[in-house]
């Protein structure tokens, strides 16, 4: 008996283990079942959650430095993964309507989103609000079998679609220059049914205006109130927005450094355009207007990138531009480019005034020479590389900065008073030949004389698609500049409209500048012919000085306004002995023993006479009137220089 | 080393001033004393001139040369003493062309010390040794000879 109840009780627990072990190898089979028919599993080694979200907020469409396009590659090929996974279960789903969808839509979301949707839209997804409803949804396509989700899913997906599109006209509603465009045609309506009607308007300006204008030597009365008619009045209220933004600019500390000095460019635009608004010229002022806005779009644009993609940014000026190079696919992203370029610019015409301060005329000539040749077409962009391959990537840059460089030059040197005193006379030649005269004197600096400037100034605004189109063949990071310049040039209508209006501005001031030159000629000779500006009291003072000045040469003589130091220091001992008879500089002085004129010829012959060598000795030498000029020097402590001698030749 | 050397300069101890530049190489004493004759004037000369008593090469007198071309040019005399030193660096060491350049200097100067046949026929030595040299073509291009 008890053997048997042994035995069966031995049977129940074989019994019940059996069940046991059948139970949960079933259960293991179960779990093993589910885990493998699992739709949505996502990818192993990588944080779903984390993937998601750099997905959706990171720069999708971004093509960057290389380290941003590893990770974007590796994260895309996660993607791909677990699209062809949703794939794969949308078609093998035996609900209907899940395949409509994906037959509807032709690819997963992720796909539908790149290939369909607008790039302004795709630029938006990286809006917060966006990335959530993002991350939600994805979530949520984990319980993709049950159909009450696959539905939610669908009216989901179309209403984010709804939504991205609404913020894209939003935007577009939002969007400063379009709020211009309007108003600028509403006041053009409303001029046109009474165009004689004009009223005086004021203005509210902000402190940060104010500061603004003060830090400029401004007027804030003058942007206060404005009498004329409803144009000039919407034109004012823009020159007050754009002074707004410049300021907030300004005083924000913007990230992207450069744009600190475009502000004071800006500034100078805006003054410039107001006194022409005041003055009548309505269809000018708007120029000037219209270049602000694109330049404010463009740091925008610039500031925006430094946001999102600091890294790129932080690999320098021409590492960004090449990265940003990339990305012009729309025209928000060519401003962001032509805005690099104007700050580059500013850095260009720097390092060339730094090339000038640190006495490296040679090379600075050099350098001058080349881009001349390249822009004119004598040097071919091969025989550049061979002859200087380390320098070549800057010459190429310099001369896109030299191309551009009449925009900007403008914009830093136009003179408010001139401009005003000219405008309130009523002349638009007189206006015309104030720009001119401020234009000149601006590249004058560059070029050294206003004929020169002028010349380059021309050639500046023939070769901007020249050089864009020559760089296009040097290189990829060349490339991406001369794409972004022709796209400003070419496709980005309101800023190339705007740089047109000053290249046009600059060309049209560069043919008035013959006649206005003959008006000042008439002008100085007392005959009239227009407006008389008035006098530049320290003009004036100048042209005094140096007219004293010549009276001590036989024959005219120019640069001889300042005195080099290391010549001035020379001891009397050694004037006594530069002065010698035999130093024959009775030739070119009225008085042979006035130190101070022999001076100023040896300081313009260190300044610009060939220099060449005798072993240890250094020798320039010049071209003065007929004679030629001769010093010696050399260098001693702490590269001083020290001058020993100077004569007029005599053989 | 400097401070030292122009002390040592300064007040005339020129056997010790050469122990200092014993360690440098002609060359660089060259430098050095480039820098010092622009204060302590004669005495640097005249210490170049000990050195030239202690051993006659070229490169000293060539240095003697350079120093009343330029820094003491303005004594009376000094060109007619640089281009004694400047002729016996060329001799020394005549094929160093650059001592040459330096004699055609002394033709290039108001005294033109250096008479306009012998310019010229040095200027032409020059360019066979070395055609680019600056002080050559220039004296040969003001007296109107093509290149």
């Amino acid at each position: 008996m008890n053997k048997r109840i042994r035995l069966m009780l031995l049977s129940l627990c074989a019994f019940f283990g059996c069940l046991v072990v059948a139970s949960n190898f079933e259960s293991s089979l179960r779990c093993g079942s589910v885990e493998e028919q699992r739709p949505f599993s996502r990818p192993t080694g990588i944080a779903s959650e984390t993937l998601w979200q750099s997905l959706s907020s990171g720069p999708r469409y971004y093509s960057g430095p290389p380290e941003i396009d590893d990770v974007l590659g590796r994260r895309r090929a996660q993607e791909r993964a677990h699209d062809q996974r949703l794939w794969e279960h949308t078609y093998s789903s035996p609900n209907i309507e899940t395949a409509g969808y994906a037959q509807q839509h032709g690819e997963s979301s992720a796909q539908h989103l790149m290939v369909h949707e607008p790039e302004e839209v795709v630029e938006l997804v990286k809006k917060q609000e966006i990335n959530k409803q993002y991350i939600v949804s994805t979530k949520d396509q984990l319980a993709w079998n049950n159909l009450a989700y696959q539905e939610k899913i669908s009216a989901t997906m179309q209403s984010r679609h709804d939504n991205l599109v609404a913020y894209y006209k939003q935007y577009q509603n939002e969007d400063s220059r379009a709020q211009h465009s309007a108003r600028r045609y509403d006041a053009l309506k409303g001029h046109l049914k009474a165009p004689g009607m004009r009223r005086n308007q004021e203005f509210e300006l902000s402190d940060a205006v104010n500061v603004l204008l003060q830090e400029h030597d401004l007027d804030a009365l003058a942007y206060e109130s404005l009498f004329g008619n409803q144009l000039q009045h919407v034109v004012h209220q823009e020159f007050i927005d754009i002074l707004e933004d410049t300021a907030q600019l300004r005083y924000n500390a913007s990230k992207f450094e450069d744009t600190r000095s475009i502000t004071t460019t800006l500034t100078r635009f805006v003054d410039a355009g107001s006194v022409h608004n005041n003055a009548g010229y309505v269809d000018k002022s708007f120029a000037f207007a219209d270049f602000c806005w694109g330049v404010l779009e463009c740091i925008e644009s610039i500031n925006q990138f430094n946001r999102d993609f600091s890294i790129a940014v932080a690999k320098g000026t021409w590492q960004g531009c090449k990265n940003l190079g990339h990305k012009i696919v729309h025209p928000i992203e060519t401003l962001g480019n032509m805005a690099h370029g104007l700050a580059q610019l500013c850095q260009l015409t720097a390092t060339f005034f730094d090339d000038i301060r640190k006495g490296q005329q040679a090379q600075y000539s050099q350098n001058m020479r080349d881009i001349d040749d390249l822009c004119e077409g004598r040097l071919t962009l091969e025989q550049l590389w061979q002859r200087d391959k380390g320098a070549f990537k800057g010459k190429c840059n310099k001369a896109l900065g030299y191309a551009w460089s009449t925009a900007t030059f403008i914009g830093q040197n136009l003179e408010r008073e001139k401009i005003l005193c000219a405008a309130q006379k009523g002349s638009e030649i007189a206006t015309e030949m104030a720009l001119t005269h401020a234009t000149c004197g601006a590249m004058g600096s560059l070029f050294k004389t206003a004929g020169s400037g002028l010349a380059g100034m021309i050639r500046a605004g023939d070769n901007v698609p020249k050089i864009g189109s020559i760089l296009a063949s040097a290189d990829g990071v060349a490339a991406s500049i001369a794409v972004g310049s022709l796209s400003v040039a070419q496709e980005t209508a309101f800023v190339a409209e705007a740089i047109g209006s000053v290249a046009q501005g600059t060309m049209r001031a560069a043919s008035v500048f013959d006649e206005a030159h003959v008006i000042v000629s008439r002008i100085a000779s007392g005959g009239g012919g227009g407006p008389p500006l008035p006098p530049d009291p320290d003009e004036v003072e100048k042209a005094a000085r140096l007219a004293e000045l010549q009276k001590k040469f036989k024959v005219p003589i120019e640069g001889i306004e300042e005195i080099d130091p290391n010549v001035a220091r020379l001891s009397v001992h050694n004037q006594n002995h530069i002065l010698a008879d035999h130093h024959a500089w009775a030739r070119l002085v009225k008085d042979p023993d006035d130190w101070d004129a022999v001076a100023r010829i040896i300081t313009k012959v260190m300044k610009e006479g060939e220099m060449g060598p005798y072993k240890t000795v250094w020798q320039k030498t010049l071209q003065v009137g007929q004679e030629k000029v001769a010093v010696i020097f050399d260098y001693g402590l702490k590269n001083r220089i020290e001058i020993g001698n100077a004569w007029v030749v005599t053989k | 080393m400097n401070k030292l050397l122009q002390e040592k300069i300064h007040l005339g101890q020129f056997f010790e001033a050469k122990q200092l530049v014993n360690k440098v190489s002609k060359e660089n004493i060259f430098l050095i004393l480039k820098e010092l004759v622009y204060t302590e004037k004669l005495a640097v000369y005249s210490f170049v001139c000990f050195l030239l008593t202690q051993e006659n090469n070229a490169v000293y007198h060539a240095m003697a040369a350079h120093f009343l071309a330029l820094p003491l040019c303005a004594y009376e005399g000094a060109y007619s003493l640089g281009l004694f030193h400047a002729r016996e660096a060329v001799r020394l060491d005549p094929d160093d062309v650059t001592n040459k350049e330096l004699l055609l200097l002394f033709n290039r100067i108001p005294e033109h010390l250096l008479g306009k046949e012998e310019a010229i026929r040095i200027a032409k030595e020059i360019l066979i040794a070395k055609p680019e040299s600056y002080a050559a073509r220039e004296v040969l291009s003001d007296y109107g000879i093509r290149l």
